[in-house]
């Protein structure tokens, strides 16, 4: 397990998913996430690892067992306190796109105008500078639909990072992008996660980025769920399951 | 299924759809609860979006239609008015028809076709494309962000443009009128200023936001009720204009029975 000691950012215990309109079985997850470490879940069906990951966020709540994030059970929170908590949580979704009735600038800046009391100019000055440092050579102002799949991955992941979160959680960061983009996402994304706790799916889009950053790999499956302690570990598993897994 | 059942399943429908349309409503403006900064910068900007897109951008139109509503409705009105009883009951039958009836409805059947479809429209888009669950993640609230400013400058925008549309209207048609029929336009407009009272305001000011609130909701509504499919943001704006338009004059056959 991981060698990186400290107070967890999340602890399952034996926590399972709902199942919703999936009809795979969900196995009892028990996981600690730590401050700077990399978690990654990986595993042969997309919604099944989706699930999860939702539920570790706090976005849906545990069916079976429990979670906490920041100490606090995720199942007891009310309406106020989840957005109070969700404000120290980055969420970068590869699939799902920015507001497209805004620009780029304004897509990034609106968790800080939604949760601070900053104001405009502020915000717009710490956005522009994010932006810049996560190499966007694009003017920021542009809207979304006039971008390419990279610069819309560059804006997603500032728009998770404004907040300064300590806690991100990546949804296949490296969806829809070419090989060189993906090492290019990747070196940015390792610049920005090495003070977070950060727990991500659909990392085997880009296993040197894994090998790189992985404290922690969660394997789940229909029928089991195995930890291993980083990309070496996972890669030496005689498991069957993962083998297959690797082999695809 | 025979006749009486479709009707009654009609009924079930419809009375079911009231039930999640005031849900939805209540839920959406309890957010702006006591406690809360109401306008937050991010919910302020989206309210001067709106403002600009249902209110300021409508001007145009709305002066328009007021201009030949005035000329083509309004003097005709007075005109019948003079003929048969003389300038006698002109001012109340400006107040009555012209003023409290016809500029809030109007202004509310151009707010449904203009802003209410084009409202639908965009939040079913932007619910179809995916884009409100990631801002949901991080903490932002769908109703606070996206549907309680719209509803919000959609009171604004029907209120103040309703008072400008009936401005415009009587000032064309008394105007107009005079300029034909050869009568005193100045007397007309102070004896209509001096029917004007604290009641006659409240009521005016009352239907119209009760009328921007039912425009807006339904609206948000129906645009928040796409799915997955883009096939449903048609038939949801088609219900959203049909039904805003229908709440429109249900709301405003109340209005009427209340202030006889």
């Amino acid at each position: 397990m991981n060698t990186v000691t400290g107070k967890a950012c999340i602890q399952a215990y034996a926590a399972t998913p709902a199942a919703e309109e999936s009809a795979l079985q969900h196995p009892p997850l028990d996981c600690r996430i730590l401050p700077a470490t990399l978690t990654c879940l990986v595993g042969p069906h997309r919604l099944q690892l989706r699930a999860y990951l939702q539920m570790l966020a706090g976005i849906s709540k545990a069916e079976h067992g429990k979670v906490e994030i920041f100490g606090q059970l995720s199942s007891e929170l009310d309406k106020s306190s989840m957005r109070k908590l969700r404000s120290r949580i980055g969420y970068l979704s590869g699939t799902a796109p920015l507001l497209s009735v805004q620009h780029g600038l304004m897509n990034v800046m609106l968790p800080l105008l939604y949760h601070r009391n900053l104001s405009f100019r502020e915000t717009a000055d710490k956005a522009r500078a994010l932006i810049s440092d996560l190499n966007c050579d694009f003017e920021p102002t542009t809207f979304p639909a006039l971008l390419n799949s990279f610069q819309r991955s560059q804006l997603a992941l500032a728009r998770a990072l404004i907040m300064e979160p300590t806690l991100l959680f990546l949804e296949v960061p490296f969806h829809d992008l070419g090989a060189q983009q993906r090492e290019e996402m990747g070196k940015l994304l390792g610049n920005h996660i090495q003070h977070r706790a950060v727990c991500m799916i659909g990392g085997l889009q880009h296993t040197h980025f894994l090998e790189q950053y992985a404290q922690q790999i969660i394997f789940i499956s229909e029928h089991k769920i195995i930890n291993f302690s980083g990309w070496k570990a996972f890669m030496q598993s005689q498991d069957r399951e993962v083998k297959a897994l690797l082999s695809i | 299924m025979n006749f009486f059942g479709w009707i009654g399943q009609r009924f079930i429908e419809l009375f079911l759809y009231i039930i999640d349309f005031t849900c939805f409503l209540i839920q959406s403006l309890s957010v702006w609860h006591a406690q809360r900064n109401v306008f937050n910068k991010a919910v302020y900007s989206s309210l001067l979006g709106q403002l600009i897109f249902t209110g300021v951008d409508a001007i145009v139109m709305i002066s328009f239609l007021a201009v030949l509503a005035g000329i083509g409705v309004a003097s005709q009105l007075i005109y019948i008015m003079h003929a048969i009883t003389g300038a006698s009951d002109l001012t109340a039958i400006l107040a009555r028809l012209v003023v409290s009836e016809l500029g809030p409805v109007i202004t509310g059947v151009i707010l449904v076709g203009r802003s209410c479809s084009a409202i639908a429209v965009d939040l079913g888009n932007t619910k179809v494309r995916g884009e409100i669950e990631p801002l949901e993640y991080l903490g932002i609230d769908v109703d606070d962000y996206f549907v309680v400013p719209r509803i919000v400058c959609m009171i604004i925008s029907q209120v103040t443009l309703a008072l400008y549309f009936s401005i415009i209207m009587t000032l064309c048609g008394v105007f107009f009128s005079a300029y034909i029929y050869n009568f005193s336009a100045q007397e007309s407009l102070t004896q209509l200023l001096n029917t004007v009272d604290v009641n006659v305001v409240t009521v005016f000011m009352v239907k119209n936001l009760f009328f921007g609130l039912i425009i807006g909701a339904m609206a948000c509504f129906h645009g928040l009720l796409v799915e997955t499919s883009p096939t449903q943001v048609p038939q949801q704006m088609q219900k959203a204009v049909v039904r805003g338009l229908v709440f429109l004059f249900l709301a405003d056959g109340y209005f009427f029975l209340f202030t006889l």
